[in-house]
């Protein structure tokens, strides 16, 4: 009889953010996402660790306490809800974050992987709206190494906490009955009748955070015995078969709300009478459609490594005997990548040093732009890398791991095609990528990027070197941006795009210079001066280095104040001047003094 | 595995490219190809001892570089074009949103930025050697953005000799690198590297013309350009054709401009028909005899 341990992490984008960056525990975390017309809406929020007189404050005052904000509210009602619970100090220290689901769902993929240990199958749920929080393993037969179930399924809570997760997990005999058991798991620990709930002391990561008691207390796993299913989970509510709301919605229309009435209805008016979702889902919960557990990222990867049998001076090894020890191990590893139709991504080789010496091995990481499965593009990367690094004095043994991998694009060669000019467009972008990795493999990963502007009214700021091929910039914060003063009123700028960051706007063409400093130069003194007429009107000549211009034409001024949230407000008027010789320049003052600089030639 | 490519092959694969337009009508005449021959390498000089200064020259290659690397559909036939340009950035004073308007969502642009001399020299060897790639832009040798110290020394006797002997293999070994791809070099190189050997095609020096460019808005519209022909191989110099032209880049679309009197603009320079040898000494002749 299979059995399955399901895992919920509550409030996962949250718990993501508290475990990267542990500071963000003592005060309140909003996860917001942007809708249209520039509303924000919670998406999920926390506070992990209150001070005590807060908590001290929720207990007096008798009510309940819990602030109880869900999601989908307006980040300004949420803002609302928790000043009228905790003062408004709490919403000044509040962090709010933008949505990321693709980091979160990275992350979860990530403590899957770690939760191997536990079971070797372990997937992530298939959540309706794309955001999953729970992870299933399959747990058949293996709860004897942990010394019974009810064991089994403490360990995993137990072992979360430490490393500062906070889960609720429950085994039960499908997936689903233990996704609706973990996310009750206090009903159903009170209905098994087991002894008073255990108070948890949660050890925290960190001793500096200290040892905190739950203050209600709570029963953080269950385990529902062989069978019983159906009838232990029957009093729980109806939300607990993952149904989405319209179908939630035409239950509770015939006045039925717990899973027990669900059950109950026959199953021809079942499927007439409901939206297919409530069937399907029933039929997972009873155990009559099976819902697979998938592992995310596929299976292992392959490794390979060589050890000698006494250590080789890297001092008498000639750099092509190693490369070809690395082009051997490299072709092992790449067999059964290429059976299955995929490529490297990310390779790692670790040459080992002798036992004796007892140092770290000297790891070089490779990272490719594009899957590939050629032995002797990535034995060039390795050459490459392997001219830049310092080898140990002593080598014994080498490894080569593919620590990612990624289906490769198949096409099919033309027997007659290609002339000496023609190419496939897919010819040519694997070409390129193949560039890129060379590049990148000398140059450095940061030093090759393809340009991305972002909407920054900051000139220096107004792109980002995004990694070729990469992932769309991250969602920027979700300040809004300076009413009316970032640009002239007549260029309204257009707010939110369909995600959660607004989207660059472009500026239009011949009004950036594409020569730029990377800082301002300054015109006072040696490197020029600048003579205007009117006080705040264009320059009329201007001076750089031994040089003097004079301006013919004058564009501007342009002004941008932007940048408050990054220190001292950026107040610039820029203007666009045409010598006499007809070079152009782009000049600025500064607001603040009336000092001029020079930002950019239009070269 | 290494490929050894002759000579004489890259003469033919050279010859069986089909010369492309650069976009401007001048500068097509101008060239000595009646065009922009892929596989070629193309110098433009600026005002500007350090740097490119506010000439226009790089704003001109980039759009050469925009027209190489369009893509071209709808012919029967034919295989889609190289859509990559490639710039190389030692100084890292390149400002990519000045051209991403006239990039669209057809092409790609890479930005790669070496942080040394022979990092440089490699990367525009590699790029160039890239059959994917359409165009490599790049400003070698540039001097801007480094400290005054550097900036101002200036070799003496065998250390420039040795230097610019040095320049001209790397020079060569790009050239054939293009031959072998069929991707285009677009340097940008001062006024002063007139005297320094070439193994461009042509040598190109932009000069801005003031006044009199449409405006639009409360901008600059389009840049007016006079283009003279300083060098090359020997059939653009020893060509009795035209050695100076002027074209307009209209700004919003990076393309060439109309021009506001409607008539041709080709001018021939009033001067002797064949231009004035060039400073350079013996290593510029043997170096143009390809």
């Amino acid at each position: 009889m299979p059995r399955f341990l399901t895992i919920w992490l509550p409030r996962w984008p949250v718990q993501r953010r508290l475990l990267a960056r542990p500071e963000l525990r003592r005060v309140p975390v909003f996860v917001c996402r942007r809708e249209r017309r520039g509303a924000m809406t919670v998406v999920s929020w926390a506070w992990a660790e209150p001070p005590p007189d807060e908590r001290r404050k929720r207990v007096v005052s008798g009510r309940s306490g819990r602030v109880v904000i869900p999601a989908g509210m307006s980040l300004a009602e949420a803002m609302a809800v928790l000043a009228v619970a905790h003062g408004s100090r709490a919403c000044h220290v509040a962090e709010v974050d933008p949505d990321d689901p693709a980091a979160d769902r990275e992350s979860l993929e990530r403590l899957a992987r770690w939760c191997r240990r536990f079971s070797p199958t372990v997937g992530l749920e298939g959540a309706l709206d794309g955001a999953p929080e729970c992870l299933h393993l399959d747990v058949t037969g293996t709860a004897g190494f942990f010394g019974g179930e009810e064991a089994l399924v403490r360990t995993v809570v137990w072992t979360l906490a430490a490393r500062g997760v906070h889960a609720r997990a429950a085994i039960a005999d499908t997936p689903a009955a233990a996704w609706a058991a973990a996310h009750h798991t206090d009903a159903v620990a009170q209905l098994l009748h087991q002894t008073a709930p255990l108070v948890v002391r949660r050890a925290v990561e960190g001793a500096a955070h200290g040892v905190r008691l739950a203050s209600r207390r709570h029963r953080r796993w269950a385990v529902v015995p062989r069978g019983e299913a159906a009838t232990l989970l029957a009093d729980l509510p109806v939300a607990a078969l993952r149904i989405d709301a319209a179908t939630a919605a035409a239950v509770a229309e015939v006045g039925i709300d717990t899973i027990g009435g669900v059950l109950a209805i026959p199953a021809r008016s079942l499927a007439s009478r409901f939206p297919p979702l409530l069937c399907r889902r029933l039929a997972e919960f009873r155990g009559t459609m099976a819902e697979p557990v998938v592992p995310p990222g596929g299976e292992a990867l392959p490794q390979e490594s060589h050890a000698f049998d006494f250590p080789v001076r890297t001092a008498d090894l000639d750099e092509q005997q190693l490369l070809g020890l690395i082009e051997g191990l490299l072709g092992r590893c790449l067999a059964p990548l290429v059976a299955r139709g995929e490529g490297v991504l990310a390779l790692q080789l670790r040459l080992e040093q002798a036992a004796r010496m007892a140092a770290a091995p000297t790891v070089i990481d490779v990272g490719l732009f594009r899957p590939t499965a050629s032995q002797q593009h990535l034995v060039e990367l390795v050459r490459l890398r392997l001219t830049r690094q310092r080898l140990p004095a002593e080598i014994d043994g080498v490894a080569v791991e593919v620590i990612a991998a990624g289906a490769v694009s198949c096409r099919q060669r033309l027997l007659f095609g290609g002339g000496v000019g023609g190419l496939e467009s897919a010819d040519a972008d694997a070409e390129v990528a193949m560039l890129l990795d060379r590049l990148a493999g000398r140059l450095g990963r940061g030093a090759v990027c393809e340009p991305q502007a972002v909407g920054d009214a900051q000139p220096e700021h107004a792109w980002i070197a995004a990694p070729p091929n990469g992932r769309p910039p991250p969602a920027q914060s979700p300040r809004p941006a300076p009413r009316d003063g970032g640009r002239a009123p007549r260029e309204r700028v257009s707010r939110s795009g369909a995600r959660g960051y607004a989207m660059p706007r472009p500026v239009p063409a011949g009004r950036r210079p594409i020569w730029m400093p990377p800082r301002p130069v300054p015109l006072d003194g040696l490197e020029g001066e600048v003579m205007a007429v009117a006080p705040d009107g264009p320059p009329v000549r201007f001076r750089l280095g031994d040089v003097l211009h004079r301006v013919a034409q004058a564009h501007g001024p342009e002004r941008i104040e932007t940048a408050w949230w990054r220190g001292p407000t950026v107040r610039r008027d820029y203007y666009i001047v045409e010598t006499d010789s007809g070079e152009r320049f782009w000049l600025f003052r500064r607001l603040r003094d009336g000092g001029w600089f020079l930002h950019g030639m239009f070269a | 595995m290494v490929s050894v490519t002759t000579g004489g092959e890259l003469l033919v694969r050279q010859r069986e490219r089909p010369v492309v337009s650069s976009g401007f009508r001048p500068l097509d005449a101008l060239l000595p190809a009646g065009g922009v021959r892929p596989g070629s390498l193309i110098e433009w000089l600026a005002e500007g001892d350090a740097g490119p200064g506010g000439g226009g020259a790089a704003s001109l290659a980039f759009a050469v570089a925009c027209r190489l690397a369009e893509a071209r559909g709808g012919e029967a036939g034919a295989q889609a074009r190289p859509r990559t340009i490639v710039v190389v950035d030692r100084t890292g004073w390149f400002h990519p949103p000045a051209v991403m308007p006239w990039l669209g969502d057809e092409r790609r642009l890479v930005v790669a930025r070496p942080s040394r001399d022979d990092d440089e020299i490699w990367t525009i060897d590699q790029a160039l050697r890239c059959t994917g790639v359409a165009a490599v832009l790049a400003w070698p040798r540039n001097r801007v953005g480094r400290s005054a110290a550097t900036r101002g020394s200036r070799l003496g006797g065998s250390a420039l000799k040795g230097a610019l002997q040095q320049w001209s293999t790397a020079m060569r070994r790009w050239q054939l690198a293009a031959a072998s791809s069929g991707a285009v070099g677009l340097f940008v190189r001062p006024l002063a590297a007139r005297s320094e050997p070439s193994w461009a095609e042509a040598r190109i020096a932009v000069a801005p013309l003031p006044g009199g460019s449409r405006q639009s808005g409360s901008t600059f519209a389009e840049r007016r350009l006079r283009l003279t022909l300083a060098g090359g191989s020997w059939a653009a110099v020893a060509a009795d054709g035209q050695h100076a032209a002027d074209v307009v880049l209209d700004l919003a679309r990076g393309c060439a401009g109309a021009t506001p009197w409607g008539a041709a603009t080709t001018r021939r320079l009033a001067g002797p028909a064949r231009p004035v040898a060039l400073a350079g000494g013996r290593s510029d002749v043997a170096c143009r005899a390809s």
